[in-house]
């Protein structure tokens, strides 16, 4: 018997086993892993100009670029070649309907965070004022992780919305065109702060220098093509570095179907994915960290429940395209990142939240991605994307998610997990971060602006509470589930709330303070 | 596979693959090489599985050689049939990780007054085409 099962290896669950690393912990993962090719170490450019054909690295054998042309569109990150592992199999192995959400579920080591965009930021006590925990309970836990993972980012207008600066490595360099809309907005700070608008460095976990023995960034610009880039945190890197050092057990290929909970210990039943068989796995605690909704459905599958209907939380979006006019026909920044160049918080004024949003180059994926949805001919189309990248930025917001009892998670009898998730109405914001940024010299129209379908965030939460008084299908402050005494969610379910901001770091913070406190509680 | 089946993939192919010179010829300067031309065809079963009807229209334009790009544009703009519009795009996808085109995709050097006036050009140009494609859907029943 072991001292703790953690199930699942994304970014809760692998914090979980980092947490739990003096125990007996035995993770249960399916952890697809990325084909083993070595990756070009080269920029994108240059690639694009030396290499005479990139078909197997760019478009690969089996189309799979082509992806978004035949099927339901997914990130542009999830369809290169090397990326397809991220969402190999989810719908068969966690089928989902909804008519109302568009979701990509990951088995990989690593789960989504294989492909995120890096974001990582505190929740302060702003954040966390419907949480029954405050930022003084996650600090501890955000400062190891800060030095366990590498955080780049700096003291700005931003730094009373994403805490501490403490151990944060030097930024990320800024791409010529995002430098231009910091120094506009530097300039108008006092007036840009009125309206409500900050903008300053994301935090990223993206190294700018060597750290812990991995390399620093060197922008090359492949985040939508390298499966793993070793400056760019993934939790394999914590997980694989675990198994290396023999603190924790991983079995992989193993997708988790249930759990009992007996007196002394939690009996955990998984299917071998590769033979079918049925195998049973014993922990004195049981950590639940596959993803919201997965973490929802085995609860409910281990209680044989296809009647509750669990809440959801998701965070809506929108992007707004912005010209800067002076950089149309100007050379293109070709060392440049995917990753986020900016980061900026609308203010909406006291007791509204926070809406948080990130600024995108356009320097990244294939144009053929985008190429189709300029609206002139193919020909002009072609020549407007070549003037137009090098002026063009993107930002994306993100909305807190609010509670709406239409929204809900249920198991169907037949296994699948239901999600009915409504479309807010956005646009008021919009109007207004865009007449601000046009007095930076940055255009934007809102008939531009596009409203991604509920879900296509992939930042969920809240399935399963965290709460004072909790009750059924809810969770303790510590983590632990209502009416159980050895099972502990520690992922985006637990959460009570959902602000705006990326949540992946406040997933793993909470899941060491989760997995800390339970050690503690068995001892 | 019996052996007309196999003769009628095979023709089939060979249809895809001019098609993909057509195409290629409409928007890039050369000879489209024959590789990509293959990767098309190869392409086209993943790309449009067991949708025969949606073909029809698409190939009636290469049958009569019109000018795909103005149809596309009508099409694309008044979202009807996606279908010469995923070809095309194909097409480009296959084309774009060639560094023969990277030149076609990516400004390689800053040329302010150039990239503008392509603009401006760009912008009469998408008119003259919206109005042939316009024509064309019309007179071919292509809606």
């Amino acid at each position: 018997m072991h001292d703790a099962i953690v199930v699942g290896a994304g970014p809760a669950g692998t914090a979980a086993a980092y947490a739990l690393r003096e125990r007996d912990v035995l993770v249960l993962d399916v952890g697809f892993q990325p084909p083993d090719l070595a990756d070009p170490r080269k920029n994108v450019f240059e690639l694009r100009q030396s290499e005479p054909d990139l078909f197997d690295f760019m478009i690969g054998e089996r189309f799979e670029a082509l992806h978004n042309l035949h099927r339901r569109p997914i990130s542009l990150k999830l369809k290169s070649p090397r990326m397809t592992y991220i969402a190999r199999e989810w719908q068969s192995l966690s089928p989902l309907v909804s008519d109302t959400f568009e979701t990509t579920m990951s088995f990989a080591q690593g789960g989504l965070a294989s492909a995120w965009g890096a974001g990582v930021y505190r929740f302060t006590d702003r954040d966390l004022a419907t949480f029954p925990i405050c930022a003084a309970d996650l600090n501890p836990w955000y400062d190891l992780l800060t030095e366990h993972i590498g955080v780049s980012g700096g003291a700005d207008d931003l730094s009373g919305d994403f805490g501490s600066t403490e151990g944060l490595l030097p930024p990320m360099r800024l791409s010529g065109l995002a430098s231009d809309l910091l120094r506009c907005y530097e300039r108008r700070r006092d007036a840009m702060r009125e309206r409500g608008l900050r903008i300053g460095l994301p935090r990223l976990s993206v190294l700018t220098r060597p750290h812990r023995g991995r390399e620093a960034y060197r922008y090359e610009n492949l985040e939508f093509f390298r499966s793993r880039d070793p400056a760019v945190y993934n939790p394999a890197y914590t997980l694989n570095e675990l198994v290396d050092q023999r603190r924790v057990r991983y079995r992989t290929h193993r997708l988790v179907l249930r759990y009992e909970e007996h007196q002394d210990h939690v009996e955990v039943v998984a299917r071998n994915i590769d033979d079918g068989v049925i195998e049973r796995f014993r922990g004195r605690q049981l950590f639940l960290g596959a993803g919201t909704l997965n973490t929802a459905k085995l609860v409910l599958q281990s209680k044989d429940d296809h009647t509750t209907r669990l809440p959801l939380l998701d965070n809506p979006m929108s992007c707004i395209p912005l010209l800067r006019l002076g950089r149309i026909g100007a050379a293109l920044d070709v060392y440049d990142t995917s990753f986020s160049q900016l980061a900026a918080v609308f203010d909406q004024g006291p007791g509204r939240p926070l809406i948080q949003g990130s600024v995108y180059g356009t320097t990244g994926p294939l144009r053929s991605d985008v190429l189709f949805d300029f609206p002139l001919a193919l020909s002009a189309n072609l020549t407007a994307c070549r003037a137009l990248a090098p002026a063009i930025l993107l930002l994306m917001l993100f909305y807190p998610a609010s509670h709406a009892p239409g929204n809900f998670v249920r198991l169907r009898a037949s296994g699948e997990i239901e999600v009915f998730y409504g479309n807010p109405s956005l646009g008021e914001a919009e109007g207004r971060i865009i007449s601000a940024l046009r007095r930076l010299g940055f255009l934007g129209l809102l008939s531009l602006c596009q409203y991604p379908p509920a879900g296509t965030s992939l930042h969920y939460a809240g399935t399963l509470p965290m709460s004072q008084q909790p009750g059924p299908y809810q969770t303790h402050t510590d983590g632990r589930l209502f009416g159980s005494e050895r099972v502990y969610v520690t992922d985006g379910a637990n959460f009570s709330a959902l602000p705006a901001k990326n949540h992946t770091l406040t997933i793993m913070a909470n899941a060491m303070r989760v997995a800390a406190g339970a050690t503690e509680a068995g001892r | 596979m019996n052996a007309n089946t196999a003769e009628d993939a095979r023709a089939d192919e060979d249809d895809l693959r001019a098609e993909a010179h057509y195409l290629h010829g409409l928007f890039f300067k050369g000879s489209l090489d024959d590789e990509v031309a293959d990767r098309y065809a190869r392409a086209h079963p993943l790309c449009f599985p067991d949708d025969p009807e949606a073909l029809k229209g698409p190939a009636a334009v290469f049958e009569r050689r019109l000018d795909a790009e103005a149809v596309e544009y009508v099409q694309r703009l008044h979202r009807r049939s996606p279908v010469l519009t995923r070809k095309i795009r194909m097409l480009f996808y296959l084309l774009e990780v060639r560094s023969r085109y990277y030149g076609d995709f990516v400004a390689r050097r800053s040329s302010r007054l150039r990239e503008w006036l392509g603009i401006l050009g760009g912008l009469l140009y998408s008119g003259v085409k919206y109005l042939k494609g316009w024509y064309l859907v019309w007179r071919h029943d292509l809606a």
